[in-house]
Formats: structure tokens, C-alpha cells, sequence
């Protein structure tokens, strides 16, 4: 921040003879008045005030949480961080459009000499936000119309309505927010959807109703979701032509399942990465509060990532999971894991790995894949500094495996069979970055290891998304 | 384009035989299907065993919901799914077996008039009666009588409805005599006729309108007899072995 430095107010003692008239034969003897700069940096300051203008609805308690470490400051510098820290933290509760601050010395009658006032003036949100998009995907067109209701007791609780109208299908989703008051990073939620999804990969339409429930909390590093869900389920056929595997899975059942999630993340950001890794591990286990699957599942996803010369980043990632079905009913193809595409194996169309029949996809319980990428900025860096920079060169090589296990045989057998027909691939590409949230990726895919049932897209391949392997 | 496919779909499968492991889904059977279900594919499983094509029952809670048309009971033959009895009777046609080849025109016709009869009468009464077990029930029990006095009059003292002679004897009675078939409207009378006499309602009244005729109970014990109970000892399959219903032998 570097040295503040300020002029004392109080009236300099003047040496020197009183002055006459001027034009006198009297010597003039200049005074240069003494500038008296003091070094705020370590003076010691108390904060005594700090005033909130412009809360309306906002309750008290929960803005002293965020700010009582202002108190603490002891001298300017640490003022203006806490103040800084303050204002971030206050943003970070998404009720407030704007937060300013304002340090100034205190006035008043109860005023210390090195006391200090600080004054946060804030506009908050309206108590209703609205938005309305429009989305264009494969095939489909859809219109999406959101509702906000910010701040609704005044603690920084959301309400949150979303509905999607598509050529297609219709999806709703109603959801409750709720941070613990001083603790952002602890939260609840409360959620109550209907989604509808057409996989043509595999023949299959899904309609989920549901509800959840879900609680975040950090521990240390790590931040950690602990979550209840109850889905009604209706599976049905896409097509006339359906395969008969997928015809059997058709009806109607419900998912009752708690689930905990862990997440390392210590990457810069979500989107190309330049340093850092990410950890996530992920389980389920369905049935035991009622519902008609029992099953439990494990996967997890893991990225690491380093800075090498010239501005190129290796990045190198490991996803996994298994699907163990409780009980003496098969898994449903609504579970199962698949595999393939342009945000997972490369060079093979969207899911469309593993086991299937008659050409429909019908997921496995157990699958791996890994990649190992080297990311460069573009060749003769053209649009530096600009929009060039959102893109990146990318050179790539992805594997993997999905199939189902036998339960019975031991962790050899299975090691052996993930190991067994492994599909991978190699190529190249350009990424363009979405802001921080997505990726577009045009590559030139070269996919190997091709199994007889497996679909290929070599040549060219585009692919959009927010989680790419 | 869909229908085009489905036609060639159809033509290639006509040219298929018929396979070993066909099967015909319903839901299940003590807890789960309906009256009206039960008929419809009991009359199904009567006209694959009048044609000799062997099929076997299989029971899922999610029948209804596999079927393409949603209705069961649906065959699953080969690469082909096929629901309700008359797509099954085409579908069977295209194969090459029926029942109803050597019918002139006028008896065809007569055939698929009885055939709607049955369904508008007596299913219609089925769908009544599970749904809405009331106490004001006469006028159905009125046309579930004319129906069973119209299907009496048309059976009078024949064995099935349409007896046409066809190729073949067969030995009965100790002398060789001609061969008569049954036709497609035999098994949906039996479908329909078994199970309103065999399933256990809330009231009699049905059962008892059925039983006036006695030439229809002829009717069906001679159907079971002759196309169900050579099944008896495959429990899982057959109709006439189920727990909850009574058999017409007793």
C-alpha cells in the first residue's frame, strides 16, 4: 500500500520579528512554515465507530458478524485491509448490489485523538430479480425464465425459482438457501425440482421429480456436503426402436439416498488452471431411507496441475467410480456410469463407450479415465493481451475403460477387468475459455483401442461444457 | 419415414420363423394385474396355443410401462414387440399362421363384429367393475346378458364359433373326423369369459350373468381342457394354476 503521510492541522510557531508595513527598510526575513509529517503507518489508531448506512431489511446480527474484525485494526494499514476484507465478505452474502467505504477521523464529544470512524454505505438488493434467457442447444431451443427473491427474512436467505420451456421438454426447479449467520461457508438448502432429459445415446427419456436436501460445511481445507434426496423416476423409451434392454428399464421407481461429497480445491481457477490441484470424492448410498434402489456409489475426480516454461500449463486429471447394487435387483440404467465424448474420452461420441445393445448405451458400473494435456497459449500469439488471450492451444491424450463388474470375484478380478480392452486416444485442439464457468474445445481426435460396439467420432470433434476430462 | 420403417421392419420380420424364446409380458399376476388386463391376456395366450406357436409368460411390475403402445399383454418375438390381440393376430399373420384363412368374406366380417361386441359388452363391464364397484350396476349387468345371449345363439351347440373344416383328421370320439379349428374370436371369448367366471370380485353378480349360459361354461372348460392343461406342471405360466382363482373344473 505504501507510506502514508499527512500534514498535522495544528498552527505552526513562527520565529522571527513582527512585520510592519511592507515597503519598510525593515529586513524581511522569510519563515519557511515547518511541514510536520507524521508516518500513519505506525500510529496507532482505534477504530470507535462504525456506521451501516442504507441496510433496510437486512438484520443487525448478521452484519456484525462480518464486520467485527474492524474492530480489531490497530493501525491505518490494518484499517484499510480489515475494511477491504469487510466489504468482500459482505459482498459474498449476495444481498448488497454496491458496498462503499468511507474512513474518517471521529468527530463528537467522546472522540479519542487517534479514533477513527468507519462508514460502509450500502444499496441492497430489490427484494425481487428477474431474468429471462433464452438457450439454443442440440436440437432444441428452450427458453429459461428465473426468479430471485434475495435477502427474504433478512439474514441472507435465497429463494430461488427457475423454469425452462424447450421444444422438448419443461423443467422447474424451486430452491431455499439459507448461510449460517457468520459463517458463510455453512449453509443449507432445500431444493424441489422436476427435470426432464432425452439421452439418444441410449434411447431413453428420464423425468425426475424430486426433493433434496443438502448442508455445506468446511473443515480446514476442505469443504464437505452431506445431502438427502428423494427422486420419483420415470424411465421411457425415445424412439420406436428402442433396444429391448432399455424397454425393460421403462416405469416408474424412487430413489431415496444420502450422499457426502468432499472437495480439495486449491487450483486458481476452474476454468484452465495454471497451477494447483483439485480433489473431489463423491458417495452415495441409496435405499436405506426407503425407495425402490438400493445401491451404493463411489467416484471421484481428481486434477493436478503445474506451470512450465514459456507460459504452457500440464494438467493431468483421473476420474473413477463404481456402482455396487445392494440387494438382488440390477442396477438401473438412470445409475450407471457412462463414458466417451467430447468432455470425457475424446474421439468418441457422446457416451457412447461400453456396454450396449442394438446400438443403445447402456452404461456400466464401473469405469476409470485419465488424461494428460498440455495446454500453450496460441502459435505467433495473435490478439495478445485481448482477446487472445481467452485461447489456448491444447495437445491431449485421454483413456479409459467402463464395464461391469462381478461382484463375487476379488479386487484382482476387477483390476483386471478395467485393465482389459482399454479405449484411449490422442490429438490436438484449441480452447476458448467462457468466462470462468465454461470451455469450448475444437479438437482433431485420433481414438484407439476401439471396441466393436463403440462409436467413434475421429477428425473433428467440438465440445462444450463445464467439466471436461 | 417412421411408418415406411415399420413397414419394412414388419416385412423383414415376416420372413423370420417363429423362435423358441418368444414372450408374452403382463404384469403380475396375484398382486398386481387387473381384471381386464387378465382377460385380454389370457385371450393372447389362447390364440398363440390355437396356433401351435409356442410362447412363454413372463410376469414385471413395469409391463404397462414397456409396452409400446402402453396396453399388455405385449409379445416380445424375435427383434419385434408387439401389443394387444389384434396387431398380435397381423403380426402372427405375416408369419404365416391363422386361424381365420379359410373364412369366406361374410363370415370374416361377421367374425370382427362379434369380436367388437366382446369388446365394447363385456370388456367395458370388466373395466366397471374394477373401477367403480357400485351398487347401481344393472345397466352394465344388461349388456354383459345380451352379450353372453348373442355369443349363446351364435355358439348354439358347435364347438367354437366358426367351424370350418380344415385340412387334417383328427380322431375323436373313436372315429376320424374332420378337423375343426378355432378362430381369434374363440380366444378373446375365452379370455374374457375365463376370467370373469375364475376371478374372485367383490360381488357375484357377473359371474352369475355367465353362468345362465351353459353352453359358454362348456365353452371354456373345453378350451382349457384342450390348450391349458398340458401347461399345468409349469406353474409359473399356466392359467389355470393360480392361487387367488378358482378353476372351472371344480
Amino acid at each position: 500500500m505504501g507510506t502514508v503521510h499527512a500534514r498535522s492541522l495544528e498552527p505552526l510557531p513562527m520565529s522571527g520579528p513582527d512585520f510592519g508595513a511592507l515597503g519598510e527598510e525593515a529586513e524581511l526575513v522569510e519563515v519557511e512554515p515547518e511541514a510536520k509529517q507524521e508516518i500513519l503507518e505506525n500510529k496507532d489508531v482505534v477504530v470507535q465507530h462504525v456506521h451501516f448506512d442504507g441496510l433496510g431489511r437486512t438484520k443487525d446480527d448478521i452484519i456484525m458478524y462480518e464486520i467485527c474484525d474492524v474492530f480489531k485494526a490497530k493501525n491505518l494499514i490494518d484499517v484499510m485491509k480489515k475494511s477491504h476484507e469487510a466489504r468482500e465478505k459482505l459482498l459474498r452474502l449476495g444481498i448488497f448490489r454496491q458496498v462503499e467505504v468511507l474512513i474518517d477521523t471521529c468527530q463528537g464529544d467522546d472522540a479519542l485523538p487517534n479514533g477513527l470512524d468507519v462508514t460502509f454505505e450500502v444499496t441492497e438488493l430489490r427484494r425481487l430479480t428477474g431474468s429471462y434467457n433464452t438457450m439454443v442447444g442440440n436440437n432444441e431451443g428452450s427458453m429459461v425464465l428465473g426468479l430471485k427473491f434475495p435477502n427474504l427474512f433478512g439474514r441472507a436467505e435465497k429463494v430461488t425459482f427457475q423454469f425452462s420451456y424447450g421444444t422438448k421438454e419443461t423443467s422447474y426447479g424451486l430452491s431455499f438457501f439459507k448461510p449460517q449467520p457468520g459463517n458463510f461457508e455453512r449453509n443449507f438448502s432445500v431444493n424441489l425440482y422436476k427435470v426432464t432429459g432425452q439421452f439418444p445415446w441410449s434411447s431413453l427419456r428420464e423425468t425426475d421429480r424430486g426433493v433434496s436436501t443438502e448442508f455445506n460445511f468446511p473443515i480446514w481445507k476442505t469443504n464437505h456436503t452431506l445431502k438427502w434426496e428423494g427422486v420419483w423416476r420415470e424411465l421411457g423409451c425415445l424412439a420406436r426402436t428402442a433396444s429391448f434392454s432399455v424397454r425393460e428399464e421403462s416405469g416408474h421407481s424412487l430413489k431415496s439416498s444420502l450422499s457426502h461429497a468432499m472437495v480439495i480445491d486449491s487450483r486458481n481457477s476452474s476454468i484452465l488452471p495454471r497451477r494447483g490441484a483439485l480433489l473431489k470424492i463423491n458417495q452415495e448410498l441409496a435405499g436405506y431411507t426407503g425407495g425402490d434402489v438400493s445401491f451404493l456409489k463411489e467416484d471421484f475426480e481428481f486434477q493436478l496441475n503445474k506451470q512450465l516454461l514459456w507460459d504452457s500449463v500440464f494438467s493431468a486429471s483421473l476420474w473413477g467410480g463404481m456402482l455396487v447394487p445392494i440387494g438382488d435387483k440390477p442396477s438401473s440404467i438412470a445409475d450407471r456410469f457412462y463414458l466417451g465424448g467430447p468432455t470425457s474420452v475424446r474421439g468418441f461420441s457422446m457416451y457412447s463407450i461400453g456396454p450396449q445393445s442394438e446400438g443403445d448405451y447402456l452404461g456400466g458400473e464401473a469405469y476409470w479415465a485419465g488424461g494428460l494435456h498440455l495446454y500453450t497459449p496460441l502459435p505467433f500469439r495473435p490478439g495478445r493481451g485481448g482477446f487472445g488471450d481467452l485461447f489456448r492451444t491444447h495437445f491431449f491424450l485421454n483413456a479409459g475403460n467402463l464395464c461391469n463388474l462381478n461382484y463375487g470375484d476379488g479386487p484382482r478380478a476387477h483390476l483386471q477387468k478395467l485393465a482389459e480392452y482399454i479405449r484411449w486416444s490422442y490429438g490436438a485442439g484449441i480452447v476458448l475459455r467462457l468466462g470462468n464457468i465454461a470451455r469450448l474445445e475444437l479438437n482433431y481426435c485420433f481414438p484407439m483401442g476401439v471396441q466393436s460396439g463403440d462409436r467413434i467420432c475421429d477428425g473433428v470433434q467440438f465440445g462444450a461444457g463445464i467439466r471436461f476430462l | 419415414m417412421a411408418l415406411a420403417a415399420e413397414a419394412f421392419m414388419t416385412q423383414l420380420a415376416a420372413a423370420e420363423p417363429w423362435p423358441e424364446n418368444a414372450a408374452l409380458y403382463q404384469q403380475l399376476k396375484d398382486e398386481q394385474i387387473l381384471l381386464s388386463d387378465n382377460a385380454s391376456s389370457l385371450a393372447v395366450q389362447a390364440f398363440l396355443q390355437m396356433c401351435n406357436l409356442p410362447v412363454r409368460v413372463v410376469c414385471r411390475a413395469n409391463a404397462e410401462y414397456m409396452s409400446p403402445s402402453g396396453k399388455v399383454p405385449f409379445i416380445h418375438v424375435g427383434n419385434q414387440v408387439v401389443s394387444e390381440l389384434g396387431p398380435i393376430v397381423q403380426f402372427v399373420k405375416a408369419k404365416g399362421h391363422s386361424l381365420s384363412d379359410g373364412l369366406d368374406e361374410v363370415q370374416k366380417a361377421e367374425m370382427k363384429a362379434y369380436m367388437e361386441l366382446v369388446n365394447n359388452m363385456l370388456l367395458t363391464a370388466e373395466l366397471y367393475l374394477q373401477w367403480c364397484d357400485d351398487v347401481t350396476v344393472e345397466e352394465v349387468l344388461e349388456d354383459v346378458d345380451q352379450c353372453c345371449q348373442a355369443l349363446s345363439q351364435r355358439l348354439g351347440t358347435q364347438p367354437y364359433f366358426f367351424n370350418k373344416q380344415c385340412k387334417g383328421l383328427t380322431f375323436q370320439y373313436r372315429r376320424l373326423v374332420p378337423k375343426i379349428r378355432p378362430t381369434e374370436l374363440d380366444a378373446l371369448v375365452f379370455g374374457h369369459l375365463f376370467t370373469i367366471l375364475t376371478t374372485q370380485l367383490t360381488s357375484d353378480e357377473l359371474s352369475e350373468k355367465v353362468k345362465n349360459y351353459s353352453n359358454l361354461i362348456a365353452f371354456c372348460r373345453r378350451i382349457e381342457q384342450q390348450y391349458f392343461e398340458g401347461h399345468d406342471k409349469d406353474s409359473s405360466s399356466s392359467a389355470t394354476s393360480r392361487s387367488a382363482k378358482r378353476s372351472l373344473l371344480r
